[in-house]
This record gives C-alpha cells, sequence and structure tokens, in this order.
C-alpha cells in the first residue's frame, strides 16, 4: 500500500504545485517525446523550476533537521579536534562531514536552485510571450 | 520540449544563479570589523568569546570536556589554549579596568595551575608523544615552548599588575632560558629533540623585553644577536619569509608556514618594527588571499611545498585553504591594522567557523578552545605591547592602543 497517495498536499504543496504550473518552462505538449509533465507535487519534473525548488526545500528540511539534532557541535573535525570523546573519531567524523555537507548544500545549493528556478520561470514567461 | 533542449535550458539557469549567487554570498556573512576588534574597550564578539573562556575556568566539568576533547588530538592545545587566554586577559585587563581583579583571578587560575601540573607531570605532559623519540641535543632536557610561553604569561600579568611572587618565577625562567642561549653554539634552543621552533623563539624574546620594561633588566643584546641570526641563517630565500622550525644546526625543517608566520610578524613588532612589518607584508602578499569576498591564509608560499600537519590543519584542496593559517592570520591582520583584510576574514569565520551564540557566549563549533583563544587574543591584542613599547609605567593601565 502506498500511503503517500492518499497524503493531502498542504499549504506548501500547493504552493509548489502552483509555482511548478505556471512556471515549467517544460509543457508536456511542447513535445510529443517529452515525458508528461507530473502534477504530484513530491514527484517534481527532471531538471523542471518545480523540480529545483522542491530540492532546495528538501535541504533547506534537512539543514533544519541537522541542526536541531545538535550535530554543528561536531564540526570540530575542521580543527582536527573530536566532536565527543564518548563517540570518538570515527563516528565524530561522520556527523560533522554529515552537517557540513548539508550545510554547504543549504548557504550554496538551495539558493542557486532558487535563483534557477526564478530564471527558468522567467525564461518560461518570455517563451509565452 | 525536447530532454536536450530541457536539459540545456536547465543547466543554463543553474549557471547564470551561480554566476549570480557565488559573488554576493559573502554580502550575507559580513561583518563590521568593529565588532571584532576596537582601539579602546572591548569589541561585542570579544566580550562574548571571552565569556565563554571565563565560564571554562570556573566550570570543573566544562573545562574537563574541552581539553579531553583536545588532549585527544594534540597535548600541545592544552597548553597553548592557556597561554593565548592569559595574554588576552593581560590585554583585557588594559582594556577594560572596571574587570580587571576577575581577569587578573582567572590569569592567576591558570598560570598556577598550569605551573602545578608541569611540576607535577614534567613538561611531557604538555608535548606530543614524539618528545620523547629521541634525546635532546642540549642536556637536561629543556622545551623552549613550554618556557617561552610561561615566562610570556608570566610577564603579562605583571604588566596588567604586579605580583611578588611571578617576579621571581619570571627572573629564574628567563634565567634558565638565557644560560641556555649562551650556551648554544648557534644560539637556537629545542622545543623537541634537535627540533626547534620560530614561534617559541619569538616568544620567549618577547618575554624577555617585558621583563627588560619591568625589571630593568636588559636582553637588547641577546635580542639583537638572535634576529641577527634568524636574518641570516632563517629566511627561506624564495620567499623571505622567516621558517618555521629548524634544526640546532639551523637546517631547515619545515619552511615558512602561515601557522606561524603571522603570530611570529606580530611578535616582531616588540622586538624590530621594520623586520616585523616585513615579515607581514610579504605574509599577506603569498598567504593571505581572497575569494568572492572570503578572506583565507595559506599554509605554504607557491616557493614551498609541505604536507599538512597538525599546525596546519585539514589543507582545502583546490584553494590549499589551512584552518590553522587562517586562524592565525586573525593575529595579523589585527596587529598590522590591515582592516580588508580583517572584513574578509570575518566573513570566512562566520561562513565556515560555525557560530554559536548562548547565554551572551560565544564560541565557533568548527574551532576548538585554542583556536577560539588565539580569536580572542586577536580581537583583544595591543595594549599589552603599546605599553611596552611606549615606555609607559610599569603596573598601570596603558593608554595607548593599537588603532585599526
Amino acid at each position: 500500500m502506498n500511503s503517500t497517495r492518499r497524503h493531502t498536499p498542504g499549504a506548501l504543496a500547493r504552493a509548489l504545485a502552483s509555482v511548478s504550473a505556471s512556471a515549467s518552462p517544460l509543457p508536456a505538449s511542447s513535445s510529443p517525446a517529452a515525458p508528461p509533465a507530473s502534477t504530484k507535487w513530491w514527484k517534481p519534473q527532471f531538471l523542471s523550476a518545480r523540480g529545483f525548488v522542491f530540492c532546495a526545500v528538501l535541504i533547506a528540511f534537512l539543514y533544519a533537521i541537522v541542526t536541531i539534532a545538535g550535530l554543528r557541535e561536531y564540526t570540530s573535525i575542521l580543527s582536527g579536534t573530536v566532536g565527543s570523546v564518548r563517540f570518538g573519531w570515527q563516528i565524530s567524523a561522520l556527523l560533522g562531514f554529515g552537517y557540513i555537507f548539508v550545510y554547504l548544500a543549504f548557504v550554496l545549493l538551495a539558493p542557486i536552485l532558487l535563483i534557477a528556478a526564478v530564471l527558468l520561470w522567467s525564461w518560461q514567461k518570455l517563451r509565452q510571450r | 520540449m525536447s530532454f536536450k533542449k530541457r536539459l540545456l535550458a536547465s543547466l543554463t539557469a543553474l549557471l547564470g544563479a551561480t554566476a549570480v549567487w557565488i559573488p554576493c554570498l559573502h554580502w550575507f556573512f559580513r561583518q563590521a570589523p568593529a565588532d571584532f576588534f576596537q582601539a579602546s574597550g572591548l569589541s561585542s564578539e570579544a566580550r562574548q568569546l571571552a565569556a565563554r573562556h571565563l565560564n571554562l575556568w570556573t566550570d570543573p566539568g566544562l573545562k574537563q570536556q574541552q581539553l579531553a576533547r583536545m588532549r585527544a588530538s594534540n597535548a600541545e592545545w592544552d597548553f597553548m589554549g592557556r597561554s593565548f587566554l592569559v595574554w588576552s586577559l593581560a590585554n583585557m585587563g588594559l582594556r577594560d579596568p572596571g574587570s580587571r581583579a576577575a581577569y587578573l583571578q582567572t590569569i592567576d587560575q591558570i598560570i598556577d595551575e598550569t605551573l602545578r601540573l608541569e611540576q607535577q607531570n614534567g613538561m611531557y605532559f604538555f608535548l606530543m608523544p614524539y618528545a620523547k623519540a629521541g634525546p635532546y641535543v642540549a642536556q637536561p632536557a629543556q622545551s623552549l615552548f613550554l618556557d617561552g610561553e610561561i615566562a610570556l604569561m608570566l610577564a603579562s600579568r605583571r604588566i596588567v599588575e604586579e605580583k611578588p611572587e611571578y617576579k621571581t618565577m619570571l627572573a629564574e625562567r628567563l634565567k634558565g632560558i638565557v644560560q641556555r642561549f649562551d650556551s648554544a653554539k648557534t644560539l637556537v634552543l629545542e622545543s623537541y629533540p634537535d627540533e626547534c621552533w620560530m614561534f617559541d623563539h619569538i616568544v620567549a624574546l618577547d618575554a624577555m623585553r617585558l621583563a627588560d620594561f619591568l625589571d630593568g633588566t636588559d636582553h637588547s643584546a641577546l635580542i639583537q644577536r638572535w634576529l641577527q641570526v634568524a636574518r641570516e641563517h632563517l629566511v627561506h630565500r624564495d620567499s623571505g619569509l622567516l621558517i618555521s622550525s629548524f634544526t640546532t644546526d639551523l637546517r631547515p625543517i619545515d619552511g615558512p608556514e602561515g601557522s606561524t608566520i603571522w603570530m611570529v610578524a606580530h611578535g616582531l613588532q616588540l622586538l624590530d618594527p621594520d623586520f616585523a612589518r616585513d615579515q607581514y607584508d610579504r605574509a599577506r602578499r603569498q598567504l593571505g588571499r581572497v575569494t568572492a569576498g572570503f578572506g583565507y591564509a595559506q599554509e605554504w608560499p607557491a616557493s614551498w611545498k609541505g604536507h599538512a600537519d597538525v599546525d596546519s590543519g585539514p589543507i582545502i584542496p583546490g584553494f590549499n585553504i589551512s584552518a590553522g593559517a587562517s586562524g592565525m592570520a586573525f593575529i595579523g591582520a589585527t596587529a598590522f591594522q590591515d582592516e580588508a583584510y580583517l572584513s574578509s576574514l570575518l566573513s570566512t569565520i562566520r561562513f565556515s567557523g560555525f557560530p554559536s551564540r548562548s547565554s551572551g557566549q560565544l564560541k565557533f563549533c568548527a574551532s576548538n578552545q585554542v583556536g577560539d583563544a588565539a580569536l580572542l587574543y586577536a580581537s583583544t591584542l595591543g595594549p599589552v605591547w603599546d605599553k611596552v613599547n611606549g615606555g609607559g609605567k610599569a603596573g598601570g593601565a596603558g593608554e595607548g592602543v593599537t588603532k585599526l
């Protein structure tokens, strides 16, 4: 059973769907070869404005989780210092680099994805005119 | 639209977005240099960093936890964290007379505990294990690393306020160093077996300079002789920078290093201001970098090939960013009033130092106690040096503070 299919999209989902509907430069009808654009917010079309926004939101969500989990403390691995003597080097390094990876995605990749979504959306609007 | 066109459109958008975002990123991490370093008084970040350290020294459990984390990597950091904190608190005592008593209390606590640990466990307690790997060339074995920093701790404390028992301790510590200098053919002393460090020599000579100011002694001839040896034998020819470590017969071990040179240049300000400025300018040109608004430092100049070690910290490939060198670059930037470089370094530490603030305390999660203590020193340095260079009266607060 796929419980996700019975999920009712919330406000965020509706916003994503709305962005997608107007933002995607890739309407399914524009090319017979193109796959049909997904209308389900949790299945954004690959390489679309909606897909970019979806990824950015996912990254922000991951960043919130690792921050709330307190993994920021383990970034001391950057100075060659173990994050927790109790956990030891390997686990501390894993947690530290995991946090850094998600953080970099949040500050570098997520804004780029959002800007790219705006660029794609703008391009689509221009094409429509 | 075909997949190829879709791919092309998306990649173009991503490239365009990257071209927009990367140059703008540093604006989101910008910080006014005055938040970090002020000509007089204490900056907000200096207060917050200090609050964190003062809390460590009043909460034994927290202190133990932090020291254990550092000692798991390097016992030296335990010791250097104490040194940088004492030197910082001495400067803070001159900057903030209202809190001087509290700073002095912590300084004395740190010095007394450090001396007790040294006496109980011997010098190896604060050294890395390889100190026992072979015999010291000069016997009996002594480490200038410990003696120099302890001497500068004692002298800095006395610059703020005289403490008679520390006067005796400082005199004895310096007497031992001078005797060893007199016995050394090449005028260099070991920190580890047949391993001498530029950092440790400069710190020891600074302690002598402070002692001369405090007690009317005169080590100027020794200092000048040593600087002459350094200029003739310890400068890397291609870069013109002082090398970091060398053997007792003056053969280089490590070349010029960012993790050493910034503090060395600052230490030289007390010994030979022109030489200090020359070293800073060379380090800034050859090691200091600013990319997309973010400042950092490399561990080695282009003319020297080295390998990452406990001092450099991890090296980020491509840019050759050294965590250790970049942290120490704060000391150089504030000591030499390089506001533009300091501003870019501040952007970097806010971006990649993972600052954490709570209850008026600041720490950088990517750093450790010694790294934060070095940053605290960078944000407070000036008054002790100014007092000695300015020739003010010993035992009172200094007026002249380095301007940024």
